[in-house]
């Protein structure tokens, strides 16, 4: 590998570093796993990358590397979940302005299986059904129906803590 | 949902840095690939207790029952497909092309885990009929109390029904989960 090919392939995921660590922060609770899930993705990344033509963006190319290795790493967190889980009681929804959006945000996907994980991810960070679509391999209607599931599900997940 | 989008676009805390990330590159291109901790560990665990055994064998000879060296050659030589296999499969996921499409990925480690269990499972069967066989043609093993007789017998079945149950604990919900996925 040259250093040119090196450089290129740093500038290139520096510019898309926020999908990888959002991606590692779904699937690993632990610090220290997130830390090994990014290296693994990194690592794979890194050896696919003299194969990658430029047929596709380099986003959507990053993503099925990211999201492929996440799915590999299935290996359970090395400490219990370390998210406090919100419980139904302690949530008030009239107080849903101070409640950090995101944080609920994360952890009703946290009850999501790995591939619907995926699927709300993309969705999330503004991928079209047919970016979703190449990148899962599915077809656009399967995004669409898979996805109305798992807004479905989210909302009850939010019903369940007494936000929605 | 869309509250949501909004937040989860906002959210861009970077912890790394240029300089970081080019230098967990060259990491990795000196490293190069290795097989996965966690199945080292697992063979180190499985070698450890074999030289256990070995050193038993050697301190203790003359006490040591022969059904105890057959004991332990069937589950070493009953246990090599399944290593190989687990080998190969470590092998396998670090060549494997993970800029394809999640579903051809997922379709493809799914074939091949499968045949994974299946020689796992055939090797457990294959132990625990060998272990049958051998311990009623054994002597030493003839001449033990049926205590200890009906122990072995026993402990031999339970793990023969429970091979199965423990594989799709252990592998199941996992592999559930990515066959729903390719419906």
């Amino acid at each position: 590998m040259t250093d040119e090919l090196k450089q290129r392939f740093s500038d290139e995921v520096f510019l898309h570093i926020g999908i990888l660590q959002k991606i590692c922060r779904i699937y690993k609770k632990d610090a220290a796993d997130r830390e090994d899930l990014f290296q693994e993705i990194l690592c794979n990344a890194w050896y696919a990358y003299p194969r990658f033509e430029g047929r596709s963006k380099f986003s959507t190319w990053l993503y099925r590397v990211a999201l492929n290795t996440a799915l590999h790493q299935n290996r359970k967190d090395r400490k219990a979940a370390s998210m406090i889980h919100l419980e139904s009681s302690t949530v008030d929804p009239f107080e849903l302005e101070e409640v950090d959006t995101l944080k609920i945000l994360y952890q009703a996907i946290d009850h999501l299986n790995p591939v619907e994980k995926s699927i709300i991810i993309l969705f999330l960070d503004d991928q079209s059904y047919s970016e979703i679509a190449e990148i899962t391999g599915l077809s656009v209607n399967n995004v669409g129906v898979k996805l109305n599931r798992i807004k479905i599900k989210i909302k009850k997940i939010m019903l369940d803590y007494g936000i929605g | 949902m869309d509250d949501f989008k909004t937040a989860w676009n906002n959210d861009a805390k970077l912890t790394i840095t240029r300089e970081s990330l080019l230098q967990r590159i060259n990491q990795i291109e000196k490293s190069g690939r290795k097989i996965r901790r966690a199945f080292v560990v697992e063979l180190a665990i499985i070698g450890a207790i074999y030289l256990f055994f070995v050193g038993m064998i050697i301190f203790f000879s003359g006490q040591v029952q022969s059904f105890m060296y057959k004991l332990v050659a069937i589950t070493f030589i009953g246990f090599l497909p399944t290593a190989y296999r687990l080998y190969q499969s470590q092998r396998w996921i670090n060549s494997m092309d993970y800029s394809i499409d999640v579903r051809s990925n997922l379709l493809a480690f799914l074939t091949y885990y499968r045949t994974t269990l299946k020689w796992y499972w055939w090797s457990s069967m294959i132990i625990c009929a060998l272990m049958f066989v051998m311990f009623f043609t054994d002597e030493d093993f003839l001449a033990i109390g049926i205590e200890w007789k009906i122990g072995v017998c026993a402990y031999i079945i339970v793990v023969s029904f429970l091979t199965r149950p423990y594989l799709k604990k252990v592998y199941g919900k996992h592999v559930q989960e990515f066959e729903m996925f390719l419906e």
